[in-house]
């Protein structure tokens, strides 16, 4: 390994790096974490310059806790997941406050599937049909199946027992097939089975 | 019809893990560049605290006790050269043959009164 390659190195290591002023091991971690930050939250908000916003100040907020990071104790992916959950979770009260037609518009799923290749028009519908369900319903189906969280991290992300999560995941689950299923014809999904 | 509950989400759960939201080269420059702005707080110098005289001076003479006693013999010794108890002017008289020098002396005219002294 190279002297300056920190890219094999765990988080937790390079945590330590950035809190000493190693400046590298943010850009490693940088390139590690903040993508998914990212996509995170623009699947929890559906709206990319809020996400983007959201996703820095997590990470902002990543820089500044380090010198107190307790390597061991939690991982900072699932760490980022519960920052950007609360920080998403505040954005959509507020959202909610100033009124529906002063909220971003959510692109409409069958216009994408005109132009968009099937995968990318199948991305954009389910990102609307998500945007649709109770926050938490939502924040537990994305970690569950887009994340790929195992229920017990999903249930410390939020703060909740695997049995809600596993509750709130169902349901919607179920919510996301009554959404989804009226756009089968559109989305060509009954040419693939 | 399918059943709602048959619906397979699957597929779109797959699309939307195989077309991520790209995280553009701006915003990765924006949070490298938070990250170097605490790296630069991290490694700046600690500034160096100002240190006042008066600290030096009193541990010099041992504290307040010690520059509270300096400031009293000083007094005192500027006291008795200005005006000297009459036990000092017999001691001198007969250790050297000479009386004390007044303040007069020298020309100056202290008001005796100034110094608590009545004539």
């Amino acid at each position: 390994m190279p002297f300056d390659d920190q890219s094999t190195l765990t988080d937790d290591i390079l945590i330590v790096r950035f809190a000493n002023g190693d400046a590298d091991a943010a850009r490693v971690l940088t390139e590690r974490h903040a993508p998914r930050t990212l996509g995170y939250a623009y699947r929890l908000v559906g709206d990319r310059a809020e996400a983007e916003d959201i996703a820095q100040d997590a990470m902002l907020r990543l820089w500044k806790i380090a010198p107190d990071w307790r390597p061991g104790e939690a991982q900072i992916s699932t760490w980022l997941y519960r920052v950007v959950t609360n920080l998403c979770t505040d954005r959509l009260r507020k959202r909610r406050g100033v009124g529906l037609d002063e909220a971003p518009e959510i692109e409409d799923g069958a216009k994408s599937a005109e132009d968009q290749l099937q995968d990318q028009a199948r991305a954009q519908a389910l990102e609307t049909a998500l945007q649709q369900l109770p926050d938490r319903q939502r924040q537990a189906v994305v970690l569950r199946h887009i994340e790929g969280m195992r229920n017990p991290e999903i249930a410390a992300v939020m703060d909740l027992s695997v049995e809600a999560v596993e509750s709130l995941t169902a349901r919607g689950k179920r919510a996301l097939a009554g959404i989804l299923s009226g756009k089968r014809e559109e989305l060509g999904y009954e040419n693939d089975k | 019809m399918t059943n709602k509950s048959d619906f397979d989400l699957d597929q779109f759960f797959d699309a939307a893990q195989r077309t991520p939201a790209p995280a553009s080269d701006d915003f990765m420059a924006r949070v490298m560049a938070d990250a170097q702005t605490i790296a630069d707080e991290t490694n700046a110098p600690a500034p160096r605290p100002k240190r006042s005289l008066w600290p030096v001076i009193l541990g010099a003479v041992g504290g307040w006790a010690g520059f509270a006693g300096m400031a009293t013999a000083a007094v005192t010794g500027v006291w008795i050269g200005i005006s000297p108890p009459e036990i000092l002017d017999t001691v001198t008289t007969s250790l050297t043959g000479q009386t004390l020098l007044d303040s007069s002396d020298f020309g100056l005219d202290f008001a005796d009164d100034l110094l608590g002294d009545e004539i």
